[in-house]
């Protein structure tokens, strides 16, 4: 579904992405973990076609973001860990909004779903100051999830978000995922991200450094235990504490080429 | 683009709305009553001056003298105008707009000219206010003179500079995407610059400062020939009857569409420019003038593509988006 090639994304004095090769497959989650300056960011901003890579391509459903921006980015919804709400609009009225510019036909009673479903019926007329930071939240997962889009990309999605708002917010990104839509959820909330993902990559200084389930991930740093949990793995990876052991074939996860 | 236009004037009806309803709701309390007396009495003055100037016997050669003044100096600021507009915005890429707005458009599924149309939309409710409460002022000032032609010209004319800066601005983008100094866009104000020194050598004025020499300056050649086509457009502005100005309309029209399918000709690579307007003025308005300045300064994330060993060279030299 998503498919990314020697992903490279450069700024006046850093390398934000180092040709970097992605790929997940429909249906699959994955954990998207690094570092601050990591490059999670850039990476889904350049999957989403927010910010053009310096070099390297990116096809959605077999649609090049190059070639034919406008269909590709019809697939994917980017969910940010700022909600960016119009100051003057009420919350329904963004939802009108996204249906204009997807040309969406009887959305109206999918957005008042999407409102009972994150709880903003009682908002749906109010204007973003009139707005908690979580319901800012969840107004901007109701526009990304509005469109039905085929890819979802998660910047930090619970942020902000209370613990009923957070554990809601997760069993809604799964159910898109079991009804077949494709995410990568990037975090530093390591039990989240684990409990979501059937895959993880970790990232540094742009390149990825591990990728795999995460027992997959565990058998390369063999100075952990089986039961090491995603924050240690993370911690033992990034701090180049002791060695990571050469990908094997089985490790290969199921996007990759 | 019909879609990106109804786009723009929806977003812009509901905002105006919200606004309104906003308002009403705090319309009541004794901070809006105060500031409302004081914009109101102060509007209310303007209004009936305006009004009561109209109304003035002011002489049948008032309109001709107001004219000529107009004839003389508007051309030259509107000269000045273009010419800081290139400059002044040529040096901010991208497009200046709020960070959500930004967000949603580069986050939708709308090619690189849609955006640009869409941006172009979303300026024309306030290029007709500010033309018509100009129009209104100088409607009362001169008697005799055309408020529907002169509103219609000033209207071609902002809108005019509007397209002039925003191709500035697309080329900016254009340079920084491929990594070139942008400092030749300062060339045009530098060129103006020297014509003005070249005219006051010219003219060698014995009073360089007073009014009188600069009127000279501006009657004598080169910056008299310089003049000349905004002249004729001011003339046509001004003149008293629609059928007089009707040549300078169509010009400026003609003019304004040249400049937007500049603007919209090929999509430039305008996401990295315009997020960080975005993200600047996001930072003005929520941490004030200090803190954008200093944002300002900052190193700017940009791509340093043919500075740098770009792994897949020929890709890079491909536009992103907006094809379509």
């Amino acid at each position: 579904m998503i498919h990314a090639t020697a992903l490279t994304r450069d700024y006046e004095t850093l390398r934000a992405l180092d040709r970097l090769d992605l790929s997940v497959a429909q249906g699959e989650v994955l954990g998207l973990v690094g570092a601050n300056g990591a490059g999670k960011t850039t990476c889904l901003q350049c999957l989403a076609g927010i910010m053009p890579p310096t070099s390297g391509s990116v096809h959605i459903d077999g649609i090049s973001m190059l070639d034919d921006p406008r269909a590709a980015k019809r697939r994917v919804a980017f969910i940010p860990d700022t909600p960016h709400l119009f100051e003057y609009l009420t919350v329904r009225e963004h939802l009108l909004l996204i249906a204009r510019v997807y040309g969406l036909e009887g959305w109206e009673s999918r957005a008042d779903a999407l409102l009972e479903e994150f709880e903003l019926t009682a908002k749906k007329d109010a204007l973003p100051g009139e707005l908690s930071r979580g319901m800012k939240q969840k107004a901007a997962i109701c526009q990304a999830f509005l469109p039905d889009p085929a890819v979802i990309l998660c910047d930090e999605p619970l942020s902000g978000l209370d613990p009923l708002g957070r554990r809601n917010m997760r069993e809604a990104l799964l159910a898109r995922a079991r009804a077949g839509a494709t995410l990568i959820v990037s975090s530093h909330q390591l039990d989240l991200v684990a409990a979501m993902s059937s895959r993880i990559l970790i990232l540094d200084k742009g390149k990825r450094l591990l990728e795999g389930t995460l027992p997959e991930i565990q058998r390369r740093l063999p100075q952990l235990d089986g039961a090491a949990s995603l924050e240690d793995v993370f911690l033992a990876a990034v701090s180049g504490v002791g060695q990571i052991e050469p990908e094997s074939d089985e490790d290969v996860g199921p996007g990759q080429p | 683009m019909r879609d990106v236009c109804s786009l723009a004037w929806l977003v812009t009806r509901l905002s105006w709305g919200n606004r309104l309803r906003r308002f009403r709701r705090v319309l009541f309390l004794p901070r809006t009553l105060i500031s409302l007396v004081i914009v109101g009495g102060y509007a209310g003055m303007l209004l009936l001056s305006v009004v009561a100037a109209r109304f003035k016997d002011a002489g049948p050669g008032h309109h001709d003298a107001a004219s000529s003044e107009e004839l003389i100096y508007v051309p030259l600021a509107l000269l000045v105008f273009l010419g800081f507009n290139l400059y002044g915005f040529g040096r901010q890429a991208g497009l200046a707009m709020a960070h959500a707005e930004a967000r949603f458009l580069l986050e939708a599924p709308l090619s690189r000219r849609q955006i640009v149309g869409y941006y172009l939309a979303r300026q024309q409710p306030g290029l007709a206010i500010s033309a018509a409460f100009l129009s209104f002022l100088r409607w009362g000032m001169v008697p005799g003179s055309n408020l529907t032609l002169f509103f219609l010209g000033l209207f071609l004319v902002l809108e005019g500079v509007l397209v002039w800066g925003v191709c500035g601005r697309l080329l900016r983008c254009s340079l920084d995407d491929r990594g070139r100094s942008p400092a030749w866009t300062r060339l045009p104000l530098a060129l103006a610059v020297a014509v003005v020194f070249v005219c006051a050598a010219l003219a060698r004025p014995p009073h360089a400062l007073s009014l009188a020499t600069l009127r000279r300056w501006l009657d004598t050649p080169p910056l008299a020939q310089l003049l000349e086509p905004l002249r004729f457009l001011v003339e046509g502005m001004v003149s008293p009857t629609l059928s007089g100005g009707l040549g300078a309309l169509a010009l400026l029209a003609v003019g304004d569409a040249l400049l937007v399918t500049v603007a919209l000709a090929r999509p430039t690579p305008l996401e990295e420019g315009t997020l960080r307007q975005a993200e600047l003025f996001q930072v003005f308005r929520t941490q004030g003038l200090r803190a954008w300045r200093a944002a300002r300064r900052a190193p700017r994330a940009r791509p340093a593509a043919s500075r740098s060993r770009s792994p897949a060279p020929a890709a890079r030299s491909r536009p992103w988006c907006g094809r379509t």
